[in-house]
């Protein structure tokens, strides 16, 4: 329980901050991609017989990296790039199930407390300090770069190096959300508490302190709820999130912005 | 330096290649950019050059950002004008107000202005815009080329300016380049402004009239 609640407080902060840089740049599906690439990885290593640990981490950072390539070099666009990941990535998990995996499909497609082990807590942890280093000591060119990569190489800005930056911190930071959301839900997690946040704030800092608010607020309870009732924790946080996401609806439509 | 170079054409022309390649966005397929003589992929001192792209309502719809944060994401230390002065440089009203304001609620004359200030905010050397009149009515045009001409002027700032607006460069371009795909015209605007080159330029009969209209300065 424990381990789950600091889980759920890294991957709450974790996710919707990175979330920020990955949505206005229409990247949030990166997010499923790695879940599913993640997916498979976790039942082919039960199908093989090893411990998967570092495999699940690097995993989604080799499925970001694709995509990207796909994007980037070969023009293929966003979604069309992310369906043949996902088809990838679900397929093959699904030949490892029906060849023998032992996979506890309920706990990994929607989440679980027992899957958190403490490395994704130590590993979470370091992601969520390197990334707010990062931020905070470049904020200004972290905001260009998001608004528009023109304009940022323009600034001075080393595009390319601030694209790995976030597309590795986004890779690991899925498989810890994972363990608390699930693979179905792991992208509700980067994308919500953005969106959410963005109908109401005036301000890039405002929102990503909403959207940490938010995202922090929904895995937490997420955790409480599943312990308590024995619900799904993914399910449950999505659900906060959801509840969230239409009190900003609400405020965006009455014209209040903070 | 301190030229005001307009490069016109028609749209597809390869205006906006032109301006990107400058500054390194677009690499070129032969060839070496060079900005202040250094190549511009070994290029460091972004802080000389402001750059105002075409369309950039667009940017920003998705993005929640102030025009504060904006205008401060732009900023080299040690380099930088304040920004609510700027904003009143380029002719922003109630600066003060406007800072705390979303960029995307801003109007469409202030995105630009904002824009503008952005590129200026660093006292460049070098002003480069892409089509700044397309959305502008003409007493925006004006006011834009005033902010201009009083930089070129007060700062000694190099402006270059890509449009296909050929009544926007009037008087104030000292040197004008006519592109489509290819470099048609290099020289200055007396020469360019007569029907038989505009002709060749867009492909099609064109009539100038010429009335020597001076923009007022203020």
């Amino acid at each position: 329980m424990q381990r789950a609640l600091g889980a759920a407080v890294v991957t709450g902060l974790l996710l919707p901050l990175i979330g920020n840089y990955l949505v206005p740049k229409r990247l949030s599906l990166l997010g499923d991609a790695s879940s599913h690439a993640a997916f498979a990885v976790i039942a082919l290593s039960s199908l093989l017989g090893f411990r998967e640990t570092l495999l699940t981490y690097l995993a989604p950072v080799a499925a970001i990296y694709a995509i990207l390539q796909l994007m980037r070099r070969f023009h293929v666009s966003g979604d069309q790039a992310l369906a043949a990941l996902l088809a990838v990535g679900g397929a093959t998990a699904s030949l490892a199930i029906s060849l023998g995996a032992r996979v506890n499909l309920n706990a990994v497609l929607f989440g679980s407390l027992l899957l958190v082990q403490v490395e994704d807590i130590i590993l979470g942890v370091s992601v969520a300090a390197a990334v707010t280093l990062f931020v905070a000591g470049n904020f200004g060119k972290t905001l260009v770069y998001t608004v528009s990569e023109e304009l940022a190489k323009v600034r001075g800005v080393q595009v390319g190096a601030y694209t790995f930056v976030f597309a590795v911190a986004a890779g690991l930071s899925i498989v810890t959300g994972i363990k608390i959301a699930g693979v179905l839900l792991v992208t509700a997690l980067l994308a919500i508490p953005t969106m959410a946040a963005s109908l109401i704030s005036n301000s890039f800092k405002i929102s990503i302190l909403l959207s940490i608010l938010f995202g922090t607020t929904a895995t937490t309870l997420g955790v409480f709820i599943s312990y308590y009732l024995a619900l799904a924790p993914g399910a449950s946080s999505v659900m906060v999130l959801m509840i969230f996401l239409i009190l900003c609806l609400v405020l965006r439509s009455l014209r209040i912005r903070i | 330096m301190g030229e005001r170079l307009f490069i016109i054409g028609p749209n597809g022309g390869g205006k906006t290649t032109l301006l990107k390649t400058m500054v390194g966005v677009l690499r070129p397929d032969s060839g070496v950019v060079r900005l202040f003589g250094v190549a511009v992929q070994r290029f460091r001192e972004w802080w000389r050059v402001g750059y105002v792209p075409q369309n950039a309502a667009t940017l920003f719809e998705r993005t929640p950002l102030s025009v504060g944060e904006l205008l401060r994401s732009g900023m080299h230390t040690g380099k930088a004008l304040d920004p609510v002065e700027t904003l009143s440089l380029v002719g922003v009203d109630e600066p003060d107000k406007i800072i705390h304001r979303r960029v995307s609620d801003l109007s469409g004359g202030n995105l630009q202005k904002t824009m503008l200030a952005l590129a200026l905010i660093n006292k460049p050397q070098l002003l480069i815009l892409d089509e700044p009149t397309v959305y502008v009515d003409q007493t925006g045009v004006a006011a834009l080329m005033n902010v201009i001409n009083r930089v070129n002027r007060d700062w000694g700032v190099t402006v270059i300016i890509a449009t296909h607006d050929v009544a926007a460069i009037s008087t104030l371009a000292s040197r004008v380049v006519c592109i489509n795909r290819t470099a048609l015209y290099d020289g200055d605007i007396t020469h360019l402004l007569s029907s038989e080159e505009l002709c060749r330029i867009y492909g099609f009969h064109v009539y100038t009239i010429q009335h020597g209209h001076r923009w007022s300065e203020t």
